[in-house]
């Protein structure tokens, strides 16, 4: 009886989401063949004589309507082929699965840079509020905000790669050895893209943490003598952070959306630049592959981040 | 001779909001608890009974300033303490019972783990042996089955469960002192009277001295020894609490028991209080002037003093003897 919530919300959820991915599929399908030149022109450049072109025109499929093609590939792709890609002659479902796991792999680490940075720098602002720290930490968290990403990685590269040479200017992930190579070769790109979420949490955890330390329990547990961290960490700090859960689902929408500057500025061989790469060759399959995927990881991400809010919430968790 | 449970000596308060001015809130009060004792504290919203339990509780809230006085609980000066020293105070010598008692408990905290804290944090159990004990204290406030109610949260439990736990908190360190600020009022009638006659049991068992701080005279009249009434920050009367029922002497402490409605005669409104507590326009001399049906020109120019009238029994108003009844 007590997870009916969460049934109902994931029954929807699937049908919503099934929706969008067609939705999506779509409208990029749209969106690409809006662009002027078609994949055979920019695969043979200028010169290719009319002859080459209309061979390989039909050798990809290209001489038939949009709408067949649009529906070639749907019943394909809900058959679970992919396709292949129009320019590598590869299967798209390998050569996206590659990328996708590099690019989690960078994501994954931005996130564990980004969750105790947010809490730690959260916490600290709203305990010493008023305090010269927590101005120091606005002045810090507002520069986060307003300073693109692009310009943060930027900025990191001149100052710990160039300047101080501790870590290398550029991600190639496929030179790592061994795990800690790796942490170093990503930490630039990861620390860029934390530095951007965390300036959001932090102020949405600092408002939620005053409201909560004026709230009647916090004064009854200092009241009862606790120590003010045991105070802080375990009274006000677990309520303050269903709010900072839905910053992080946007958090890691953005994040989606972020990772492909950032992999286009540290040259990171991930799903963002395959993106950027696919769509300038007008790679149908490889571009709806990409964007359907980072569809689904959008949609996924804020039923999670539902899912922890109703969790968290004692009220709707399963009791004793 | 052992030190009161409170000591509270020419008690000055004053609020005010951002860079605004310094607004008197409390004025002048003086009140003494023996050990033992339960002391009643009444008068409207507003009066600055709050005020006072969160002084004596050693709270620094920023826009307050105390600006005379003394407050000692169990001969310990509150005011003189820094804030790391009174937290050690806090839960084992002094203990409050808040008045919302659905908001004072940690939502995602089982109940067991709540109260076992305050052992923790006062070095008198850890772990296993302080959650017994808290299953203990739990029974002590006539909490059934304890064990598992421990492990409850605190939404899984009734108003009156949940007013329990807060009171079996504050009385886990067997404090000097315990402040009970409005703690029945969120309660139903029939909840209420039975956490009254659970104050009333605990007292005779454990002599812990409380400050309870209500606007309902018939709880303060169940439970207290003795009773002061404030008025806009000054203490208007104070009895022992049959006396001050039998015979109310100050012109308010009668309104607010006429005010009281009674099932066995019929309400009299001329007896009443008449109007509000208007902070911004108090009178130089007694504060209840412009609301007192007794009042004569020179009581608003003419400041106040507590003067004692029987033994125990003192009243700030110039005209008590004039006001007597004809005996």
């Amino acid at each position: 009886m007590r997870s009916a919530p969460l049934l109902r919300l994931l029954a929807t959820r699937v049908v919503l989401a099934a929706l969008s991915l067609l939705v999506v599929s779509v409208v990029i399908f749209w969106c690409v063949e809006m662009l002027p030149g078609d994949t055979a022109q920019r695969m043979l450049g200028r010169d290719a004589t009319p002859e080459a072109l209309a061979r390989l025109r039909a050798e990809l499929g290209l001489d038939r309507p949009a709408a067949e093609r649009y529906g070639l590939w749907l019943a394909a792709t809900l058959w679970g082929d992919l396709g292949q890609s129009m320019v590598a002659d590869r299967p798209v479902a390998d050569w996206v699965a590659g990328r996708a796991a590099n690019t989690l792999t960078l994501a994954g680490f931005a996130l564990a840079i980004y969750i105790p940075l947010a809490l730690a720098l959260g916490l600290l602002s709203a305990a010493f509020r008023g305090r010269p720290l927590d101005q120091a930490i606005s002045v810090a968290v507002l520069l986060g905000m307003c300073v693109p990403e692009f310009v943060t990685g930027l900025l990191l590269v001149s100052v710990f790669a160039i300047t101080l040479d501790l870590f290398p200017p550029l991600a190639l992930i496929d030179q790592a050895q061994d795990l800690g190579d790796l942490l170093h070769i990503l930490f630039l790109p990861a620390l860029t893209l934390a530095i951007a979420m965390t300036a959001y949490a932090v102020r949405m955890m600092r408002d939620n943490l005053i409201e909560v330390l004026e709230s009647p329990y916090v004064r009854l547990a200092t009241l009862k003598g606790l120590p003010r961290r045991q105070v802080l960490l375990r009274h006000a700090l677990p309520n303050a952070l269903g709010p900072a859960v839905n910053v992080t689902a946007l958090n890691i929408a953005w994040l989606i959306g972020g990772i492909v500057v950032v992999e286009t500025v540290f040259n990171f061989p991930g799903i963002g630049r395959l993106l950027i790469d696919a769509i300038s060759v007008k790679d149908v399959p490889v571009v709806q592959a990409v964007a359907l995927l980072l569809t689904a990881l959008y949609i996924l991400t804020n039923l999670l981040a539902d899912i922890v809010v109703i969790v968290l919430n004692p009220r709707l968790r399963a009791g004793a | 001779m052992t030190a009161p449970a409170l000591s509270i000596e020419g008690l000055s308060v004053d609020y005010r909001a951002i860079a605004g001015p310094w607004v008197n809130v409390v004025s002048r009060v003086s009140l003494t608890i023996g050990p033992g004792e339960i002391l009643g504290l009444a008068g409207e919203s507003g009066c600055g009974k709050s005020t006072i339990a969160s002084v004596v509780l050693g709270e620094r809230p920023a826009g307050r300033r105390v600006r005379e006085g003394r407050v000692r609980v169990a001969g310990t000066d509150i005011l003189q303490l820094a804030p790391r020293d009174l937290q050690p105070l806090r839960g084992r010598r002094l203990a409050l019972v808040p008045q919302n008692p659905s908001q004072s408990l940690s939502p995602g905290m089982r109940i067991g783990r709540q109260v076992a804290e305050v052992l923790e944090a006062h070095g008198a159990a850890r772990g296993a042996e302080a959650e017994r004990r808290a299953a203990g204290l739990l029974a002590e406030v006539g909490l059934p089955d304890p064990e598992r109610l421990a492990r409850r949260l605190p939404h899984q439990l009734s108003g009156g469960q949940q007013q329990r736990v807060v009171l079996a908190m504050a009385l886990a360190c067997r404090p000097a002192l315990v402040v009970l600020d409005e703690p029945t009022t969120g309660l139903d009638v029939t909840t209420q009277a039975r956490i009254l006659e659970l104050l009333a049991d605990l007292r005779a068992r454990h002599a812990v001295a409380m400050l309870y701080i209500s606007h309902d005279l018939a709880a303060l009249a169940q439970v207290c020894d003795r009773i002061a009434v404030m008025y806009a920050g000054e203490i208007a009367e104070t009895a022992p609490a049959a006396d001050l029922f039998a015979r109310p002497r100050h012109p308010y402490t009668r309104g607010l028991i006429a005010s009281v409605p009674r099932l066995d005669r019929p309400p009299d409104p001329a007896a009443a209080l008449r109007g509000v507590l208007r902070r911004e326009v108090l009178p130089t001399g007694c504060r209840f002037a412009p609301r007192c049906p007794a009042a004569e020109p020179v009581c608003a120019t003419e400041p106040q003093r507590l003067d004692a009238a029987a033994p125990g029994h003192a009243v700030a108003c110039r005209r008590w003897r004039a006001l007597e009844p004809a005996a």
